[in-house]
């Protein structure tokens, strides 16, 4: 087993590198200028000075050299500064991670603990009118964009029922303890961002669970003449579920995506937002950190999604 | 999954119902599919949608950028159907001309990345070896990508735009089409009237066009499907973050990013109810169709 991890790390590290090279080369070949964007159209500014500021900042070097640096200072953990507001890439991070972390980890948890379930019994119930009604929810759940989701939302609990905050994390004065204040500015948001992930875990959890009924293990427990919740609970359930651990794995990196969008309408203070006033900024460095970050937390998943596969399926270990 | 083209035989369009005779209506592909209701439905309102992107200045009255400062946030009335956005513009209007963007940038950005990801895939898996390690190392880094996020910054930086948001989404969306096509036709060259057109010389290039691709096609048809759907939820994600359509040319997200405001929101839903649920009906009758196609194509092909 952890010789099958060991491998699986050392193939991660020549695409942790190429992701890096193709992050530094989209963000420093496209056109736009950091320079530019940093200066205020309205100032006038000589043209000697405009030259300084790009030699300070190191941009007056080739591509390639830059390049190198960067990468050099990075494997040695300085992501460097922000170009903007001269404050540690890392630090403007550590302060973002949290929000968007309670953010993803609560709208995970929302699609696995109600889609699964709900997938299932689908299965269980298939051709029965609840099962039509789920897989049509289902297909409505992936269609609908979670930017439209989250105005809807808002509309119905914020604005018309006024029982949920319309944005923000905590409010300024609340009578409520800071958890449940939390708690409820979270409820909105996560499950909008959890509502597609919600559906398609469903649907892969009703296909799964009919294809393992189909199979013949499941015919002879039936044979033997074993109860149906005894066949479910030793026999299907287990063997359903394990195909779920990838595709919750594929889903990760979709869920960091979809959170620019719902922190940005929520006004959210995660990774997400930063990212588009960074994008906004030209901040090279806080773009260059951000890039990485998600890109290991890609991989991380991955990785993460691939062992506990191994784990719960011994072909996938034995047969490397 | 290992033999799923066993059963097709040496004829590699035997898939494709219209060969077998009779006509579209009776061939085998048709009865499948219209055994599938949503599918069927999908269907009808995809054809709607395109009519309506077709036919655009012929059923609506108005100019969709015509600003019109008396008329703003007109509720639905006799003179517009669908109200008046915040500058007085005709919302069913800009709502039909808004269909022609989200449907030729999932159309456009769909053909780059099957065209990519097919190439790609089949030269992956036909010669093997050092080529095959070196693309899919390659794939595998693309794939890992923060997918949206990694869009917004390119399309950010190279100036937001639909055509910018076409080719974004058509340059990093090919690593799925690339793995899928490797699959098959890892296990296609194997056959043996592959075999056989080699043992006749005929040249790698036109035994992969003419002999391997065809098997394919059903295939691709179905993740073009589904990727078309999910390259306009891309599309209007972007829109609504303001860096794909730039307004005043209407698409559904720049619409509904222009309504996001609270009193907006609150007070003229016939902003942002319409734009929204063009989205998801369009999108809705995509995902029917390319389920009901998965059917009536491959019915083994997995989820």
């Amino acid at each position: 087993m952890s010789k099958y991890i060991i491998r699986r790390l050392v193939l991660a590290i020549p695409i942790l590198f190429g992701i890096t090279l193709i992050d530094f080369m989209l963000i420093n070949l496209a056109p736009g200028d950091p320079i530019i964007a940093m200066i205020d159209p309205a100032a006038p500014i000589a043209p000697g000075e405009l030259e300084v500021l790009r030699e300070n900042l190191g941009l007056n070097q080739p591509f390639f050299v830059r390049y190198v640096i960067w990468l050099r200072e990075a494997m040695q953990g300085n992501m460097g500064y922000s170009f903007v507001h001269s404050v540690p890439v890392m630090q403007r991070i550590q302060e973002r991670l949290g929000p968007t972390l309670i953010l993803t980890v609560s709208s995970l948890a929302i699609s696995v603990l109600i889609g699964i379930p709900l997938g299932l019994i689908s299965a269980l119930k298939q051709y029965s009118k609840l099962d039509y009604a789920l897989t049509l929810g289902a297909f409505a759940g992936i269609s609908v964009p979670n930017f439209f989701l989250a105005l809807a939302g808002i509309y119905v609990f914020a604005l018309k029922l006024d029982i949920l905050p319309p944005f923000g994390m905590v409010s300024l004065r609340s009578e409520l303890p800071y958890t449940l204040d939390l708690l409820h500015h979270l409820l909105l948001p996560a499950t909008v961002l959890g509502f597609a992930n919600m559906a398609s875990l469903m649907r892969f959890a009703r296909t799964s669970l009919l294809e393992v009924l189909d199979q013949d293990y499941v015919t002879t427990a039936r044979a033997k003449g074993l109860q149906q919740r005894r066949i479910l609970s030793v026999h299907a359930l287990r063997n359903a579920l394990i195909p779920l651990i990838t595709v919750l794995g594929l889903r990760l990196p979709g869920l960091f995506g979809g959170s620019v969008i719902i922190e940005t309408i929520f006004n959210w203070p995660g990774i997400g937002k930063l990212a588009i006033d960074s994008i906004t900024d030209r901040d090279y460095p806080q773009i260059m950190s951000l890039l990485l970050i998600t890109a290991i937390l890609v991989l991380a998943a991955n990785l993460i999604t691939d062992i506990f596969y191994a784990y719960a399926d011994p072909r996938i270990r034995y047969a490397e | 999954m290992r033999d799923e083209h066993k059963g097709l035989g040496p004829s590699p369009k035997s898939l494709d119902g219209e060969v077998e005779g009779g006509g579209f209506f009776q061939s085998r592909f048709w009865r499948r599919y219209r055994r599938h209701r949503l599918a069927l439905l999908g269907a009808a309102a995809l054809l709607i949608l395109v009519g309506i992107a077709v036919f655009a200045p012929l059923i609506t009255s108005h100019d969709p950028l015509r600003v019109n400062m008396r008329d703003t946030k007109e509720p639905p009335n006799e003179v517009y159907v669908l109200g008046t956005d915040k500058a007085g513009r005709d919302m069913w209007a800009r709502l039909a001309y808004a269909s022609r963007i989200s449907l030729s940038v999932g159309v456009v950005s769909v053909s780059i990345y099957i065209v990519i990801g097919t190439i790609l895939g089949a030269i992956a898996g036909y010669y093997g070896g050092f080529t095959d390690s070196l693309i899919m190392r390659f794939t595998d880094t693309v794939m890992s990508f923060p997918g949206l996020i990694i869009i917004i910054t390119v399309v950010s930086f190279v100036g937001p735009s639909i055509y910018n948001a076409m080719l974004v989404i058509g340059l990093l969306g090919w690593p799925g089409t690339c793995r899928l096509v490797r699959g098959q036709v890892l296990q296609l060259r194997e056959m043996e009237f592959i075999e056989a057109a080699r043992s006749m010389g005929t040249p790698a290039p036109r035994i992969i066009l003419r002999h391997i691709l065809p098997n394919v096609v059903p295939y691709l048809i179905v993740v073009a499907t589904l990727g078309t759907a999910s390259a306009i939820l891309i599309e209007a994600g972007l829109s609504f973050l303001g860096l794909g359509v730039q307004p005043p040319t209407p698409s559904w997200g720049n619409m509904l990013n222009s309504a996001r405001q609270l009193t907006l929101l609150e007070q003229f839903p016939h902003l942002w109810l319409p734009p929204g649920l063009m989205i998801a009906i369009t999108v809705l009758s995509i995902n029917f169709i390319g389920d009901g196609l998965r059917d009536a194509l491959d019915p083994r092909m997995s989820l």
